[in-house]
């Protein structure tokens, strides 16, 4: 699956919350968006997702134009707690089974079970880190072509971070993408290949794990500092 | 478009059951009444009809606010990230309104029926020298003799009309106040004011039309106590057209922005 | 596994593969794990995982039998071992020097050290 953008813009009124972003995604690729709170890393996700509405410019998934029959291939799990407040854990798994193709059931209840939750807890009384986990779980048993995490390990202690991370690693499909995004960069610097860095909107730079390391023996946390110290 | 059915229903559940236990329990003091005294019944029965208006009123406010908060708050992702167009969506959730309403409408007017005979028996036990006694009876035989069933029919498609177009403008407002306003402050207050003017102009150019109004009447003919229905239904049916198209073009609408212009 | 910031994530995990085939805790001809697997208990990107593999295949460290799995080849053992005693011994000398010590003092730390461990 290749993602494309072309000059994407997103106005809010006066403030442009994405801003001209040319950006290709392709796939078995691990990405990285990464930015300091406010520079669109969110915007620009939910406009992959296409829940947010582009002002100007175009988005193509294998060279269509983005429209809702997008939303079969592409998965989008955002920060906040989004699961209705009635479900239990095994009414997430029958709500996905019931409107997503690509979700496999038997997967999420695996992973649901690797991860010492049960079918039968509540969503709306999970601690943070849990319901971290059924998002993960839910998001991962779908076969998504492309997996958009937006912060998917805010609020979570370091060792569910460390399971979490691994559980995205071997629940990937082959040539599907994922794009993680966080504030936390030192957290996705082994996990992801490709690191894009937004501000203010713009994508400012997007560099290559390894290459940068190799080039120019510097970490994305190195690069991080370097384009966001400048002012 | 069934799969958001089910879980409109799955959402709702629960505020359905209450709108049925509300009809069960002004049912059951309706009858415990009614073996008392049919004064005190007949009284009850505004109660009944009064919980039906309400409950339906409800079901109406209920789904417009919910569809508001598919829009506003986080709980919409759910909704939003299945893969269907707009239209399906908002298409299931009005048929669920619908539904429910008109079930709650046929639940009401089974239970008017059926104490409107209790009523009348329990006169003629307490009281059987009253003249009212005859007027029942004669309202009653009106009742059977006319075609009430297509009368009642007519009411409901009546009543679907005037919801589908309420529910359809709301959405409209709604839709339009989140495409243009998303997150200001007064998106609710201007969702509200778009909602009453649309509101207020249909229903304006809609008794240009004809008079829906005129349609029902409920008063002492010649015949005793005379309910009127629907005498001049044909010539209401412009109105009924013209209302449908309006919810028609409003859903067209709403479904274009949703896919075009709403940020979930 | 902790990663330094200055290298390639894959030559860190080679680094470790390679220590732990030296040690012996991996044995010659024992298959290692896919490279998911890899990815997942190293916690690192599934394509840095094939990296590491096809890296190791080129330096011949390892060779991967199609649908069945990688290996620990036989062959390079021994060189891999010398290899990393030689980059030891290179930057323990360097140390010293670096402390300002010749030769003949250097050896003598040495022995000295090995002396009282004893």
């Amino acid at each position: 699956m290749k993602i494309q953008c072309e000059g994407l813009t997103k106005r809010y009124f006066a403030k442009r919350a994405v801003d001209q972003v040319n950006l290709e995604l392709t796939g078995g690729h691990i990405y990285a968006l990464l930015g300091p709170n406010g520079s669109g890393k969110s915007t620009l996700m939910k406009l992959l997702s296409g829940l947010v509405k582009k002002s100007e410019g175009s988005i193509s998934v294998d060279g269509k134009q983005l429209d809702w029959r997008a939303r079969e291939d592409i998965s989008y799990t955002p920060t906040e707690p989004f699961f209705y407040s009635y479900m239990k854990v095994s009414d997430v798994a029958a709500y996905y089974d019931d409107f997503f193709k690509d979700f496999d059931r038997a997967r999420f209840y695996d992973l649901i079970k690797d991860m010492e939750l049960t079918p039968d807890m509540k969503v709306r009384s999970l601690s943070s880190g849990m319901l971290a986990k059924v998002k993960i779980a839910a998001a991962m048993a779908r076969r998504s072509k492309l997996i958009l995490l937006d912060e998917p390990f805010n609020g979570i202690d370091l060792l569910s971070r460390d399971a979490l991370a691994k559980t995205i690693i071997g629940e990937m499909s082959e040539g599907s993408s994922l794009v993680i995004s966080s504030h936390m960069v030192e957290e996705l610097e082994s996990l992801v290949d490709t690191a894009i860095f937004m501000k203010n909107g713009r994508i400012a730079e997007m560099s290559d794990v390894e290459g940068l390391r190799i080039k120019e023996n510097k970490s994305i946390a190195d690069k991080y500092r370097e384009i966001y110290s400048e002012v | 478009m069934a799969r958001i059915m089910k879980y409109e229903f799955i959402k709702n559940r629960f505020r359905y059951l209450v709108m049925i236990a509300i009809m069960i329990i002004v049912e059951v003091a309706f009858l415990i009444s009614n073996a008392v005294s049919y004064r005190i019944s007949s009284g009850m029965s505004v109660i009944l009809i009064l919980a039906g208006l309400g409950t339906l009123l409800i079901v109406i406010f209920e789904g417009i606010a919910m569809y508001n908060r598919d829009l506003r708050e986080k709980s919409g992702y759910m909704l939003f990230m299945t893969p269907l167009p707009s239209w399906q969506i908002l298409l299931g959730k009005i048929t669920v309104i619908l539904i429910v309403g008109s079930a709650l409408f046929i639940g009401y007017c089974f239970l008017g029926f059926a104490d409107i005979h209790l009523i009348a028996s329990a006169m003629k036990r307490d009281d059987p020298t009253s003249s009212l006694v005859p007027a029942i009876a004669k309202l009653l035989d009106s009742l059977y003799s006319g075609d009430t069933v297509i009368t009642l029919i007519k009411l409901l498609i009546c009543i679907i009309c005037l919801v589908t177009y309420l529910l359809c403008l709301a959405y409209l407002a709604s839709t339009i106040s989140a495409s243009v306003l998303r997150g200001k402050k007064g998106e609710k207050l201007i969702s509200v004011v778009l909602f009453l003017a649309l509101f207020i102009l249909v229903v304006y150019i809609s008794s240009k039309i004809s008079n829906i109004a005129d349609a029902v009447s409920l008063g002492m003919g010649t015949n005793g106590l005379e309910l009127k229905l629907f005498e001049n239904f044909n010539e209401a049916g412009a109105s009924i057209i013209f209302e449908l198209g309006c919810s028609a073009a409003a859903f067209a609408a709403s479904a274009y922005l949703l896919e075009k212009k709403v940020d979930i | 596994m902790d990663f330094t910031n200055d290298k390639p994530i894959y030559l860190q995990v080679i680094e470790d593969i390679t220590s732990r085939i030296v040690s012996g805790e991996i044995a010659v001809g024992e298959k290692l794990p896919s490279s998911r697997e890899l990815a997942v208990t190293y916690r690192i990107n599934p394509n840095t995982a094939s990296r590491v593999y096809a890296e190791l295949d080129r330096r011949g460290i390892v060779f991967t039998k199609r649908g069945i799995g990688t290996f620990v080849s036989d062959g390079n053992v021994s060189d891999l071992k010398h290899e990393k005693i030689t980059k030891a011994v290179g930057e323990f000398v360097e140390t010293m020097r670096g402390l300002g010590l010749n030769d003949k003092e250097i050896e003598a730390e040495l022995s000295a050290y090995l002396k009282e461990r004893n």
